[in-house]
């Protein structure tokens, strides 16, 4: 009888492959990360530096440990921070579109680093206060993050049209961006070149110290972000949907906010507000994963999004010039192509992520 | 009745529903309703756009709340149950569509399972086993690997209904489940919400405007009129004439000969109808639906003979002193429908 038969529906040999492939596609690209740059230092080097950092050239050793290897772990984490964020918002609003910074996100965060850059950090500027202002900067775009979120989130439980809510993101965004520039108006110059370079997006500018705050909240982000995969897939359906199986809207909300904030808050505090990460590569990992399941996609969208950046950060110090392009600039040019395309295969926009 | 008490399984005791609104107190409210259900039956509820339906349902599932009265649910009030309790005694199906991309059928399925897996949604044995039955019970094997935007709206609906088996709850709760269906979607689906009473066991309540498949597949029917609902087997209401009230002000009636609702007619003229049997009876379904009243007789001004004339059949129309011969009942009808009225 049919009936007898077993279903097969379990492709997850398949998925497990690709994630490792997608691996050591990252781990290739950390490596080339770590020989490229403007001190030439031969291939074979890197590695000798990294095993046996007594035997070589100090200078080496200095640009490798203190520079080179900081700036592509932030890259990695930040990149994959920013999918994972943007892959939760894109669930929770049911938007193919949402990202921490089409809908403003990105900007909340930004305008709590502008008010600690721009309005308070001369109380914090000495040396030993750089660990607490790490802290009062990163708390300041979770803050800020938070705000535009439930900013949004209200708005679209009244608005349900998906183009409504993204003008809205825009508008909020704008609003932020106002509230800079009248900030910017009455800081000092030093302070204002800071706060503009911070905005061109940046991943070799993190204090040690940065780099560990980064990385305990990323980390916490996450694992947050773990808690509520269960939640997100239910989600999928839709609220009515998702609350009679069981679903309490109300903590899952808040723990998916909890965790969205922590993740795009930390890295527009320390690199930027860099965009189209959060809404290009949830999409890639669907393409590549053909598959619906956050437990699948939220790996995915880890490994993906830290290949993203890899590759941004590699554009941006391509030879032949010395300095680095702003990341932002090459993120964009890597990202809008897949949002266009988004966009044209769904040209109903009312469909779900 | 003391047998039926023991299988009440939901009992609604003075129930209000309806929408708070902010500025406007009590914007919409329907109630008090006192009903129970009981285990095993297979509702539907009907009545009119607007009326509250949907309400009634969202609040029995607790997708909403009640105004006023409360929801026993096994005897317990049903506020004394968590969300995830509740989602192991109700399940629910709308008419919403589920548009997920790269979501197959056996995962949108597998997710009926949320109330028991653990923190992560990890499917154990047990719970491969209930959602390959629940596959099995609404007959989508076949579309198991699907995606679920390439289905169509029947098989969609299917799908949620499968997904609501998974769930494994003795109540299941839909919301229209047959809108948006051709008429042979409509059947199965009808055709497997009568067996998931029937045979499994299955408490359904559904609301729906397709009056006649409810007058021939529910047990019971709630009609919620404006002054409260009348509840009964369908054969109890029509016996009570409930039905007349449904559709106060609107053109139905519900036609005894075919069991069925039609449309009202308005009666214009009498006709004289005579031929064999066979014949006859098409042609008085035809005469009929323009309006006429059709009678055995030959006293009527106008007459119509069905007789048969060589290889096929011919109708004669008499009208006064005129006679005229017709090759179908379509030219019969355009005629009386043009010059006879």
């Amino acid at each position: 009888m049919d009936s007898m038969k077993p279903i097969h529906h379990d492709t997850g040999i398949h998925k497990s492959f690709l994630i490792f492939l997608l691996l050591a596609v990252a781990f290739f690209l950390f490596a080339l990360d770590l020989i490229t740059g403007p001190v030439k230092i031969p291939f074979k080097q890197v590695f000798v530096t990294l095993f046996y950092p007594g035997s070589v050239d100090p200078i080496w050793k200095q640009v490798l440990f203190d520079f080179r290897i900081p700036k592509a772990l932030t890259a990695m984490i930040a990149g994959s921070a920013l999918a994972v964020s943007g892959l939760q918002m894109q669930t929770i609003f049911r938007n193919p579109l949402a990202g921490p910074d089409v809908l403003g996100i990105s900007s909340g965060a930004g305008l709590g680093v502008a008010l600690v850059v721009l309005g308070f950090d001369r109380f914090f500027s000495g040396g030993e206060m750089l660990y607490i202002s790490g802290w009062i900067q990163i708390v300041a775009a979770w803050t800020g993050s938070a705000v535009v979120l439930l900013l949004v989130m209200a708005v679209s439980l009244r608005v349900r049209d998906i183009m409504t809510i993204l003008i809205l993101g825009i508008l909020f965004g704008s609003a932020v961006s106002a509230v800079v520039s009248i900030l910017q108006y009455f800081s000092e110059q030093t302070m204002l070149k800071t706060y503009v370079i911070w905005t061109m997006g940046n991943f070799g500018s993190l204090t040690g110290m940065q780099l560990n705050v980064l990385l305990i909240s990323i980390a916490a982000g996450f694992a947050v972000s773990v808690l509520s995969l269960k939640r997100m897939n239910v989600l999928l359906t839709g609220e009515t949907y998702a609350r009679s199986v069981g679903l309490n809207l109300k903590s899952s909300r808040i723990l998916i906010f909890l965790s969205t904030s922590i993740l795009t808050g930390s890295v527009t505090a320390f690199c930027g507000p860099i965009g189209f990460v959060g809404i290009a590569i949830p999409h890639l990992a669907r393409l590549l994963f053909r598959s619906a399941d956050h437990k699948v996609l939220f790996p995915g969208c880890i490994i993906l999004g830290a290949i993203m950046l890899l590759i941004s950060d590699l554009i941006s110090q391509m030879p032949p010039q010395d300095t680095h392009l702003p990341v932002n600039a090459v993120t964009a040019l890597l990202g809008i192509p897949i949002v266009i395309w988004i966009i044209v295969k769904n040209q109903r926009l009312v469909s779900v992520s | 009745m003391d047998h039926q008490k023991q299988n009440i399984i939901i009992d609604l005791k003075d129930l209000m529903i309806g929408y708070r609104t902010r500025g406007v107190q009590n914007a919409f409210t329907y109630g008090p309703i006192n009903l129970s259900i009981h285990s095993g039956d297979l509702i539907a509820l009907i009545g009119r756009n607007g009326i509250g339906k949907s309400s009634l349902l969202r609040t029995i599932t607790r997708l909403q709340n009640p105004v006023g009265g409360n929801i026993l649910l096994l005897g317990k009030d049903d506020f004394s149950y968590n969300r995830a309790e509740l989602a192991k005694i109700i399940s629910f199906v709308s008419t919403e569509i589920v548009g997920v991309q790269n979501l197959q059928v056996y995962e949108m399925v597998s997710l009926g399972r949320s109330p028991y897996t653990n923190w992560l949604g990890k499917l154990e044995h047990f719970d491969h086993s209930s959602i390959q039955s629940a596959i099995d019970m609404a007959q989508i094997r076949h579309l198991t690997a699907k995606f679920i935007y390439q289905l169509s709206d029947g098989e969609r609906q299917k799908v949620m209904i499968a997904r609501a088996l998974a769930q494994d709850t003795p109540v299941i709760i839909m919301d229209e489940p047959t809108a948006f269906l051709d008429l042979p979607s409509r059947y199965e689906i009808l055709r497997l919400m009568n067996e998931l009473s029937g045979q499994a066991g299955k408490t359904i309540l559904f609301s729906t405007h397709d009056l006649d498949i409810a007058m021939h597949e529910a047990d019971i029917i709630w009609l919620m009129l404006n002054e409260g609902i009348a509840e009964g087997a369908p054969e109890d209401l029509l016996f009570r004439q409930q039905f007349h009230k449904l559709f106060l002000n609107s053109p139905l009636e519900y036609d005894q000969q075919s069991d069925g609702f039609r449309l009202k007619k308005e009666i214009h003229k009498t006709i004289g109808l005579q031929g064999p049997e066979e014949y006859v009876f098409y042609t008085e379904k035809a005469l009929k639906r323009i309006g006429f009243q059709v009678n055995g007789t030959n006293e009527d001004m106008i007459r119509v003979e069905v007789v048969s004339e060589g290889s096929g059949i011919i109708w004669i129309l008499e009208a006064g002193i005129e006679t005229r011969k017709f090759k179908s009942i379509y030219e019969l009808t355009y005629y009386l429908k043009y010059n006879c009225k």
